[in-house]
């Protein structure tokens, strides 16, 4: 075991971990964040993505030991006071929503994305989820959900 | 109406998006284990020797279990009610493993990292014996036999008119042929199940589950106990489409928490367990013949089926009679026959998935049907249209009606939308050096619950509490797709009651009443059926107790504007909660109101898709470039959730068509059994999609709606596979259709 911080949603974690422990692990198994999901565990499918400053990552293959320092944020970091983040209200209203297990890791890659371009085409939208797997949706409404949010992120700033 | 047809997402979308929903994986229970299964690594052997000892002495291992702590009972995984007479082939954990994957032993330890370790420890000797991993090749004389009797699962043929006449007196006559690949259901939550055999013998379980109610039932049958013992409580599912329908992990776990004394255990299966040792959709090869006029009229046709079952049979009989049903209701011709041979093999076990049997025969039949068209010299939708059946026609194989099969509606419908002349017309001056362009039809359907060769039951109660709010009582589960929302709408527009004052149970044996399980794209249509008609009941019985209230008779109760009952004179408004309370304090009883509902007619849900292909004539890659899916919904319950189930199913389908297939080496070992090699569809595939609903009321179904979710994928195989085909003027058959294949036929 060694000693770590690992700073998540804005609060420093002091931890005790093994050295082969993943994040996604850390987060589930010890600090009870059970937003961020399993999927695979082999860096394919997406349901485990988190940001890594600010960047989407498979927290999956990610070793926590080598994550102190980092900004991370999970899911449960995403709406402020109770009220939804502007993409995950665009999720729901946009029915980009069915079984939700690959929700969280697809709010995360779409945020990281209008976060470096709050004006995507599709093509890059289709592009950024293309590392998040979706057997529900089909990912035109996840698609949309995207674009309803650069739109309304957009009209907010105009008004 | 105000809440049936309106766009409705999901109930539980916001705690999905905030990741607070819980799953199966996300629960916690004090002093909680985990378990590992050790699976074969051998397609076919007897089990010498187990020693476990190394296993049982490393630290934190609870409890490992063989084949000598399962008992003796075989079972079949997938039983829908207590007599239903499937083969029972498999035994908990057996002396003899059948395929690569096959269930050998299981530990429980404190953590799963120990679990995993103690699994590694078990020292098994296997005596190999001979496998055979291909359904036909398991029926010759000399194969290797997977049980003593034979590979002979099942044979099933069906018949109207004489094929064979037909065949011999035609004038065109056709054939194809086609071979599917074993498909992961790609669920992205992997399968899972946490287990607690109590004190007592009471038996508890946690878990995503389609049939919590059929679940009961094996599980009584394989340990000998009540029914009423087991407890299970169907979890939010993330993701099945067939793949979570019965029993797989549950006698494991139970196993494992009965020998280390009772504590909760929890196994949950990683990605590549969950490919192989689970199910897959079967993988299947047809034959298809088919007898014509030269006038383009359909006179007969075959179809053959050979069933790669896997070592267990499951629900392959089921597969193969559903195949059987169905390929009776598409077209008119006079002779038709399906004739299938559900065949035992050693590769992984075959079973349930979305389209239950119908992509793979449709698949063949709409191939067959493209090579028929191009055989009398006719458009592929003009020959459809001459040949598709219509509303209310006869349907030879069960004998019953086809409901309201709006089939044809939807291909005239889409052909124009699709502007099908013009661009077929036009298809072979688009290509170029590099890309070929194509396009297909297809017409397809599905069905609606079990009737009429099961009995198909959702049993559901609707309490008006003394406020006015109500609960209702079912035993239906939600795959994901949105069925609690929808009998919400249900119940909302019946009673005229907003969304807020209704509560619902679900996928509960105990806490709630029964239902057969949410397979056989029954939801919408039984489920559905059942909540409108407790509705209903409901909604009567609130005009009898006004009636009894205002004194006055019950048809002249009058409603006002905000819903209250009113005499006829106006004078007094009560409430529906005014309404429980008289009843309560006058009448003596709760406002409870219960059916037990069998649905009794299967109707057919239909599609017409279309889709444009671009084959890379350098790489062999297929691009689906353009899409259009028109459907025979019946009425649009809720557009959104419709909407949202085709374009899944489309996508699902091009991974199908394209990308998928668990592949096996030559000892049954799978190679790309995780999602690096297993190439599920992304975004960057998604086409252009349009879809159009065909509303034609169906008599049968919740407000006349009708099932989506199996139907939608079932078109969508054979009209891409025969765009591909057209851009090449190809007979590509050998599904998927990699690049590698494509360029085959392109060399050729």
């Amino acid at each position: 075991m060694r000693a770590i911080t690992l700073h998540i949603n804005g609060t420093d974690h002091h931890l005790e971990i093994e050295d082969n422990w993943t994040l996604l692990y850390v987060l589930r198994e010890v600090l009870d964040l059970t937003g961020t999901k399993y999927g695979c565990g082999t860096n394919d499918c997406g349901a485990c993505k988190v940001l890594v400053n600010g960047e989407p990552k498979n927290s999956c293959v990610l070793l926590a030991r080598n994550l102190e320092g980092a900004d991370i944020l999970t899911i449960e970091g995403v709406s402020h006071d109770g009220h939804l983040h502007p993409v995950q209200q665009a999720f729901v209203d946009a029915g980009a929503i069915q079984c939700g297990y690959c929700t969280p890791g697809m709010v995360m890659t779409s945020l990281a994305l209008l976060d470096q371009d709050p004006d995507p085409t599709e093509e890059e939208i289709l592009k950024a989820l293309e590392g998040n797997l979706c057997r529900c949706t089909g990912y035109e409404k996840i698609v949309e959900a995207v674009q309803l949010t650069a739109r309304r992120m957009r009209e907010n700033a105009e008004s | 109406m105000k809440y049936i047809g309106q766009p409705t997402p999901i109930l539980d979308a916001v705690e999905k998006v905030t990741g607070e929903a819980l799953y199966t994986d996300d629960l916690r229970f004090p002093g909680m284990l985990h378990g590992k299964v050790l699976t074969s690594p051998v397609a076919h052997a007897r089990i010498r020797s187990i020693d476990t000892s190394k296993a049982e002495a490393l630290p934190g291992v609870r409890a490992v279990i063989t084949w000598k702590d399962a008992p003796e009972t075989r079972f079949n995984r997938i039983m829908r009610w207590a007599k239903d007479g499937l083969p029972a082939t498999e035994r908990v954990l057996d002396n003899v493993v059948r395929f690569v994957g096959d269930e050998v032993a299981a530990v429980a330890a404190d953590t799963e990292a120990i679990a995993r370790r103690a699994a590694k420890l078990i020292e098994v000797e296997y005596e190999e014996l001979p496998a055979v991993f291909d359904p036909e090749e398991a029926l010759k004389e000399g194969a290797p036999k997977v049980y003593p009797e034979g590979n002979l699962l099942k044979a099933q043929r069906a018949e109207c008119g004489d094929v064979d006449a037909a065949l011999a007196n035609a004038e065109v006559v056709v054939e194809n042929a086609l071979s599917t690949a074993m498909i992961h259901h790609g669920a992205i939550e992997p399968h899972q199940c946490i287990a607690r055999w109590g004190r007592g013998d009471e038996l508890e379980i946690w878990e995503p589950q389609q049939g919590v109610h059929r679940v009961q039932i094996m599980l009584g049958k394989i340990f000998d106990l009540p029914y009423t013992k087991i407890k299970l409580h169907g979890e939010r599912i993330g993701g099945t489409f067939g793949g979570k329908d019965g029993v797989l992990l549950e006698p494991i776990a139970l196993l494992l928490s009965k020998k280390a004394g009772g504590k909760v255990v929890k196994i949950r299966y990683d990605r590549t367990e969950s490919m192989i040792s689970t199910y897959t959709r079967h993988a299947i090869k047809l034959y298809g013949k088919m007898a014509l006029r030269r006038d383009g009229t359909m006179t007969g046709f075959e179809i053959r089926s050979f069933m790669n079952s896997g070592p267990y049979c499951g629900g392959s009989i089921n597969v193969q009679s559903a195949m059987c049903g169905k390929m009776f209701k598409v077209y008119q011709a006079e002779s038709q026959r399906f004739d299938g041979k559900a065949v035992y093999t050693n590769t992984p076990v075959g079973g349930a998935m979305r389209g239950f049997g119908s992509p793979k025969v449709f698949t063949t039949l709409e191939l067959l049907v493209n090579k028929a068209a191009a055989a009398v010299d006719m458009d592929p939708v003009d020959f459809r249209a001459k040949n598709l059946v219509e509303p209310h026609g006869w349907d030879p194989g069960a004998k019953d009606t086809l409901g309201n099969a709006r089939v044809r509606d939807c291909l005239l419908q889409g052909a124009e939308r699709f502007r099908w002349k013009e661009r077929w017309a036009k298809r072979k001056e688009m290509e170029t050096d590099r890309y070929a362009y194509g396009y297909g039809v297809a017409t397809a359907l599905h069905g609606n619950g079990v009737a009429p060769f099961a009995p198909d039951i959702t049993v559901a109660e609707l309490m008006v509490h003394e406020d006015g709010s109500v609960l209702l009582r079912t035993g239906l589960t939600d795959h994901g797709a949105g069925t609690y929302t929808l009998m919400k709408q249900i119940v909302a527009e019946t009673l005229d009651i907003p969304f807020e004052e209704i509560e619902m149970t679900h996928s509960d044996t105990h806490s709630c009443p029964y239902d057969m399980g949410s397979g056989a794209s029954r939801n919408t249509w039984s489920g559905g059926a059942a909540v409108e008609t407790v509705s209903r009941q409901m909604a009567a019985t609130l005009l009898e107790v006004a009636g009894e209230a205002l004194g006055c008779p019950p048809d002249q109760v009058r409603r006002d504007e905000e819903g209250r009952y009113c005499a006829p004179d106006g004078t007094a408004a009560l409430s529906r909660g005014d309404l429980a309370c008289y009843a309560y304090e006058h009448q003596k009883r709760k406002l409870l109101e219960t059916v037990s509902y069998c649905s009794d007619h299967n109707a057919g849900s239909y599609g017409a898709h279309f889709a444009e292909v671009r084959v890379d004539k350098e790489s062999g890659e297929v691009k689906v470039t353009d899409y259009l899916a028109v459907c025979d919904v019946g009425t649009a319950l809720n557009p959104m959730l419709l909407e949202g189930q085709i374009q899944g199913a489309i996508l699902m389908g091009m991974g199908m068509a394209l990308f998928e297939g668990l592949k096996l080496d030559e000892k049954g070992r799978p190679v790309n059994a995780n999602l690096k090699k297993y190439r599920l569809p992304r975004s960057t595939d998604l086409p252009p999609i349009d879809i159009q609903f065909v509303e034609a009321f169906e008599e049968g179904g919740p407000y006349g709606g009708k099932s989506i979710g199996e139907a939608s994928i079932v078109p969508v195989v054979p009209a891409i596979v025969g765009a591909v085909n057209d851009a090449l003027d190809a007979d590509l058959h050998i599904l998927p259709l990699t690049p590698e294949r494509v360029r085959e036929a392109i060399k050729k």
